[in-house]
Formats: C-alpha cells, structure tokens, sequence
C-alpha cells in the first residue's frame, strides 16, 4: 500500500519518492494544498474503485473533534481507521499545524478496503 | 501529471439560439448538448450541422454528465416581476435550479476535469447581472450569484489548469432580446457601438474563450455590450 501511495503522491505533488514516508506530513513537509487533496481523493476513489469521505480520510474535522469529546475513545469512533496511540499522538501536537501524516491515508485505505 | 485534451464541449442549454450558432462554429470539437423540451431539441437537430450528443436535463433532478474539457453554459430560465411581488414558491424554485442546482452540476463537471489536468468552463451572463432593469431582480440576482460560482471555480481550480470566465452579453439582435430592441428605437443610440450584440458575434468569442489563447483569462467576467453599460 505504502509504495502505491509513494507512485499517487509522487505524481500528484511532483515530490520525490523518498521523501514520502509513513511518517511525513502531507500539507507540511509535501506542501499538499487542499485543492491537492481533492485530487487526491479523487484519483483513490478511481484507483481503488472506493468512495472516500474526504472528512475522514484528510481528519478534516479532528481539532473540532478532539476539542468538542472528552475523551479520545470518543473520538476513535469517528476515526476508526486510527489507532487510540495515534490521536493521542496528534493531541500532542496539534499547536504545530496540520497533523495529516501518509500513514494516516494509509490507515484509512486499509480500513475501508 | 500530464495533461488530457479531449476536445469534448458540453453546452449546457442547447437548443437556444445562442448555443446552436456556437455548435455551427465548433466543428472541430466533440458536443454534447443538454435539453429540456423535446420539440426544442428536433428544432435544434435540423440546424446544427454537425452530429452532436443530446442530454435530458432540465436543472430539477441530478443528471450524470460526461467528462469533458470544456463547458459553456448557456442554461437560464426567466423569472420576471418585481422583487416585492414575486410568488414565494416560484421564487425559491428558481433560485434552487438556477443557483443550487447549478453548483451541483458544476461540482459533478469539474471533479471529471480535474484528472484531465484540463478545463475551461464559460458562463453566459448578462449586463443585467451589473444593471438590471425593474423586474429584473432575481434573474439579475441568480446571474450574478452563478458568475461569482465560476469565478471561485477558476481561483479553486486554476491550479489544476481548470479556467473560467463569464461573458456578459449586452442587447442581443435574438430571442427575447430581439422582440425587446424591435420597440426600442432610442436604445441603439445609447450603445457606443451603435449595434446590437449579434449570434455570430458572441460564437466567434466564444471560439477565441476555448481556444489555449485565452487561457490567461480566468476568474473574471467580460462584458460584450458595444459599451452600453460603460455610459451614463
């Protein structure tokens, strides 16, 4: 999944494979703007023949989500693609920008197919 | 990511005058015409030279429309009466097909461009969209609110080689235009031009707005009215 992602991203944002990994940002480190990310959802509805919910799949909604629930369980049930360590990891560093890592495209992939 | 050129127009209004003079000057690229009357659509038929593909839509229900790279949407309805006056129901039923609808097929269009790398959507407007006549409110209104749709979609989408522009047209020598100027014997003389916007006119311009010439001209509105609406 991971080198798909690397050939998508790679084309996408005209960056070079190594420097995608799981654990590089998205909007960050790859300079994704959003209007990249719709393209990017639209070429993994098409390439993997799936309708993603962009919310979700990009955490659109996260900070709102992690502001509004109280606990992070709570808020795992709206991300079920993402591991309890991995919103508690974004907890910790929401104040740094956008938190979307490949990983998290990745996870959700995984979880929907 | 490489671009896609399929040379494929939709037009979306196809069996107005307008459209049929633009579809005689676009030969050279793939049509596809929507219509919402049948009779409108075998007029429209024995006129254009060229075969062309027909899409029933009529701006009420959701349409799958095909991918193209280009768009030029002709579609509008009319609405008159004054603003004070006009019936609630018809009102909002305007509104919802003219405006909402309108973003939900413009939605649908441009997510089939954006894997071209490649599209360029023009909307016909009117100078009422910058000074409407009384009785002219919403149409003026839906006008205005369409053009700044596709003037955020060529800031969106730009990036993605996806372009808009709106033409406004001034006095048309067509249509309601044509029944409207016939009694107007003054009205010429307050166009600099001292003519009538003509069908052939608006197609030629139009030809030059889908040509990789005009690319550059994005997100904003241009006004062919032989200078009516630059006067006092």
């Amino acid at each position: 999944m991971l080198n798909k992602i690397q050939e998508i991203l790679e084309d996408l944002l005209d960056v070079e494979l190594n420097e995608i990994q799981p654990e590089t940002y998205l909007i960050r480190d790859l300079e994704a703007e959003s209007i990249d990310l719709l393209e990017l959802a639209i070429i993994l509805n098409s390439n993997f023949s799936i309708k993603v919910n962009e919310d979700l799949i990009f955490l659109k909604r996260i900070r709102e989500h992690i502001s509004a629930l109280d606990s992070t369980s709570e808020v795992q049930k709206i991300y079920q693609h993402l591991s309890c360590e991995r919103i508690e990891e974004i907890k910790s560093e929401l104040n740094n920008g956008p938190t979307l890592k490949v990983k998290d495209i990745i996870s959700y992939l995984e979880w929907i197919g | 990511m490489s671009q896609v050129k399929l040379n494929k127009v939709l037009i979306l209004g196809g069996t107005c005058e307008l459209a049929i003079e633009t579809a005689n000057h676009l030969s050279e690229y793939e049509l596809f015409l929507t219509y919402r009357d049948e009779t409108k659509r075998k007029a429209a038929e024995s006129i254009i030279l060229q075969k062309v593909n027909w899409i029933y839509c009529d701006f009420s229900d959701k349409v799958e429309l095909p991918i193209v790279d280009s768009v030029i949407d002709f579609a509008h309805s009319e609405l008159d009466g004054l603003l004070a006056s006009l019936d609630d129901e018809k009102a909002s039923s305007y509104w919802l097909s003219m405006v909402a609808t309108r973003q939900q097929m413009l939605k649908q269009i441009t997510r089939k461009m954006i894997p071209l790398r490649s599209g360029r959507l023009i909307f016909i407007s009117s100078t009422a969209a910058a000074l409407p006549n009384s009785g002219q409110g919403i149409y003026a209104a839906s006008k205005r609110a369409i053009e700044s749709l596709y003037q955020s979609i060529g800031i969106e989408l730009g990036k993605k080689n996806i372009t808009t522009v709106s033409l406004r047209l001034g006095y048309l020598n067509s249509g309601r235009g044509e029944q409207f100027i016939k009694n107007q014997d003054n009205l010429i003389k307050r166009i600099p031009a001292r003519k009538w916007v003509e069908l052939s006119d608006v197609a030629k311009t139009l030809v030059f707005l889908l040509s990789p010439a005009s690319a550059m001209i994005n997100a904003t509105t241009i006004t062919m009215d032989g200078g009516l609406t630059a006067t006092k």
